[in-house]
């Protein structure tokens, strides 16, 4: 690698003013992002969170600077898309780096603190998680640190907002010096361009070990509940157990307690109060007609998008980010991708692609762009394509259980058992189709965390505030599709078309095409057009498998274009298409056959 | 010291200095290198990973795969 190849085109890269959080994965570096910029960056307990950069203002002194939020990385030697956009950070130079250390493993985070130092930029180090350092009987001495760093270190706990305004003062601090003493950078500070100023990776990690036996102390204590538990979950047993009775809980809780919110609120609220407000409103004002219908009709925009998006997909992605926001921040993801490695590993993946996976039952989008903290190529498109066949995001599986719900308890455990055995069908082929190499699991561990009640509340807030924002708009398009659909007498035109598919292969009756058309706009809405129909509960299962399959929604498919070029986009949206109606179809001739 | 052995093949629970890895980038930066001393806290059935405890700072799992291609010897028991 060297100076020259890397791609200055990119905006951010040419920014002068720039800030760089960087460190070492999962030590903090988004919650300070957080707390410095008021833009709230996800942060998780697990490595790989931030696998792109987020950019944000801050002032100081009244100057206006770029902080950026670099992907962690262990060092500058990418081993990772993710990893790799660090390193092209540290190339393009900046003003100054605040540099994260986790105090409660500090070797190997001063291994890239003193790989850092190489390119003379002004470095404030911040000493992070020292509470967790405390409870492992580490004691550390940062003003020896910081001599033998050479630069002003504090001590943080940035999730209890420990240390913030020190550090805002000490950057100010080192900004102001950086100004005075006016450093400076070309090509010829960059180690990368010049192997002589570069120390060994052998150097610096005697150097690190040299500080760190320097300024910390470790003294025998006790472990806590929080570490007991976290060795135990990841012991065999009772770490399967644990794990396995954790997502049965997650799945009743999103399946009951969504349901029950539902009912209790949701549903009352939508049909007693909000409708027929809006009803009464436009009947006041407007005549009888087509536009009325579209506003407050059978697909009326204004009672489908509360009835849709609020009362029935609103309560479940609700209670899912409830759980998986927990369990996220305390660390019990990476301890299922281990515990599980050997069962993937028979998939032809390996146990870290789970996170990602599970991510995806909740969006499609988050988890394919989080996948790219993945070792190879083959690994993420095997991914998306367990996502894009198999995972339901929580809006569409709110869907189904609305759907299934209606006919009997047994059609939701079936639908689940069909999706496992679809995510292991399509990860053993996709395993087999797609070239390349599927590396073996090396992944970091973190401490088992209780989340912070504060930062998991603002997180909780960000997911549901961008949920709504997210989804109005599709669902809103959708919802006028469906209503300009229904109105002009286009969808009876469209439906006698479908009806070889939709009628006599499927086994649904002609109004579900709409259902087929709206999917591809959102996948929640290749269910929610199903509930307004008077399906049987064969119907409704085989309704309930194509929306399951169908074709990822548009958000999906521009996030694949994207990231593995429009071939392979098509290819699993197509695949997705033909194998929902032939899947479907087949159940529905199948059990016709014995019904 | 004792004689060289594979990482994967190594006795849970005794303290082992890696004497050779692969070339592996990943490896090295997350603190797998010649010299680091770690011990085997957990191992899973059918050809699972290791859990390991790296400097008795912090956790690594590590596919089997990689495993059995990083010489360590004894150096002790935890």
């Amino acid at each position: 690698m060297n100076c020259h190849n890397v791609p200055l085109d990119a905006p951010i890269l040419k920014k002068q003013n720039k800030i760089l959080l960087m460190g070492n994965p999962n030590v903090g570096k988004s919650v300070f992002f957080t707390e410095l910029t008021g833009i709230h960056a996800m942060s998780s307990n697990y490595t790989g969170t931030t696998v792109n950069f987020m950019e944000g203002r801050i002032t100081i002194e009244e100057k206006e600077y770029t902080l950026i939020d670099v992907p962690g990385t262990y060092s500058l030697s990418p081993s990772s898309e993710a990893e790799a956009v660090a390193t092209r950070f540290m190339e393009s130079g900046a003003k100054a780096i605040i540099c994260v250390l986790d105090a409660s493993n500090l070797e190997r985070n001063l291994r890239l603190a003193l790989e850092l130092q190489q390119f003379s930029i002004p470095i404030l180090y911040t000493l992070n998680l020292t509470d967790v350092a405390q409870r492992h009987g580490i004691s550390l001495n940062t003003a020896v640190l910081a001599k033998e760093l050479g630069g002003p270190v504090i001590s943080t706990i940035a999730v209890k907002k420990q240390g913030i305004k020190q550090l805002e003062k000490e950057l100010a601090l080192l900004l102001k010096d950086s100004d005075e003493t006016n450093i400076q950078k070309s090509c010829d500070t960059c180690p990368f361009h010049n192997p002589n100023k570069s120390d060994s990776a052998k150097d610096l990690w005697a150097r690190a070990k040299e500080i760190n036996q320097r300024v910390s102390k470790k003294e025998t204590s006790n472990p806590s509940f929080i570490d007991k538990l976290g060795d135990a979950m990841l012991k065999p047993f009772p770490g399967i157990p644990i794990a396995l009775l954790v997502m049965f809980v997650t799945i009743a809780l999103v399946i009951f307690g969504g349901r029950g919110l539902r009912a209790a609120a949701l549903l009352p609220l939508v049909n007693g109060l909000i409708v027929p407000f809006f009803r009464n409103v436009f009947t006041a004002i407007l005549p009888e007609g087509i536009f009325l219908n579209i506003l407050i009709g059978e697909f009326g925009i204004f009672v489908i998008s509360f009835e849709w998006i609020l009362a029935l997909i609103f309560p479940y992605v609700l209670l899912f980010y409830v759980a998986f926001t927990f369990l996220e921040d305390t660390g019990f993801l990476p301890r299922i991708s281990v515990l599980f490695d050997n069962v993937m590993r028979k998939l032809g993946i390996q146990g870290g692609s789970l996170i990602y996976m599970i991510m995806g039952y909740g969006c499609a989008v988050p988890a394919i762009i989080g996948s790219r903290a993945a070792t190879s190529r083959k690994e993420r498109i095997v991914i998306s394509a367990a996502i894009c066949f198999a995972i339901p995001c929580i809006s569409q599986t709110g869907a189904i259980i609305s759907l299934l719900s209606a006919y009997a308890w047994w059609m939701i455990p079936a639908m689940l058992l069909f999706s496992l055995l679809l995510f292991i069908l399509v990860t053993l082929v996709a395993g087999k189709v797609v070239k390349g190499n599927v590396e073996p699991l090396l992944l970091e561990v973190p401490n088992l965390l209780m989340p912070n009640p504060k930062a998991y509340g603002r997180k909780l807030l960000t997911r549901m505030k961008h949920f709504l924002r997210e989804a109005e708009i599709p669902m809103m398009l959708a919802i006028l599709i469906a209503a300009l659909l229904a109105e002009s007498g286009l969808l009876d035109a469209i439906a006698i078309y479908a009806q070889p598919i939709v009628s006599n292969w499927l086994g649904l009756p002609d109004q579900a095409v709409i259902a087929l058309i709206l999917g591809i706009v959102r996948r929640e809405m290749s269910v929610a057009p199903l509930l307004a129909l008077d399906l049987t509960a064969l119907q409704a299962f085989v309704g309930g498998v194509v929306s399951l399959m169908y074709i990822p929604c548009i958000s999906v498919f521009a996030i694949l274009t994207k990231e593995f070029k429009i071939r392979v986009a098509l290819l699993i949206s197509v695949g997705t298409i033909f194998l929902a109606i032939f899947v479907g179809g087949f159940i529905n001739q199948i059990a016709h056959l014995f019904l | 010291m004792s004689a060289t052995t594979n990482l994967y093949a190594a006795q849970k629970n005794d303290i082992l200095e890696i004497t050779s890895v692969p070339k592996i980038d990943l490896l090295e930066n997350i603190g797998l290198r010649s010299g680091t001393r770690l011990f085997i806290q957990n191992r899973y059935a059918c050809g699972g990973p290791l859990l390991l405890r790296v400097e008795e700072a912090y956790n690594v799992a590590l596919g089997k795969d990689i495993a059995i291609q990083i010489g360590v010897e004894h150096a002790g028991v935890s």
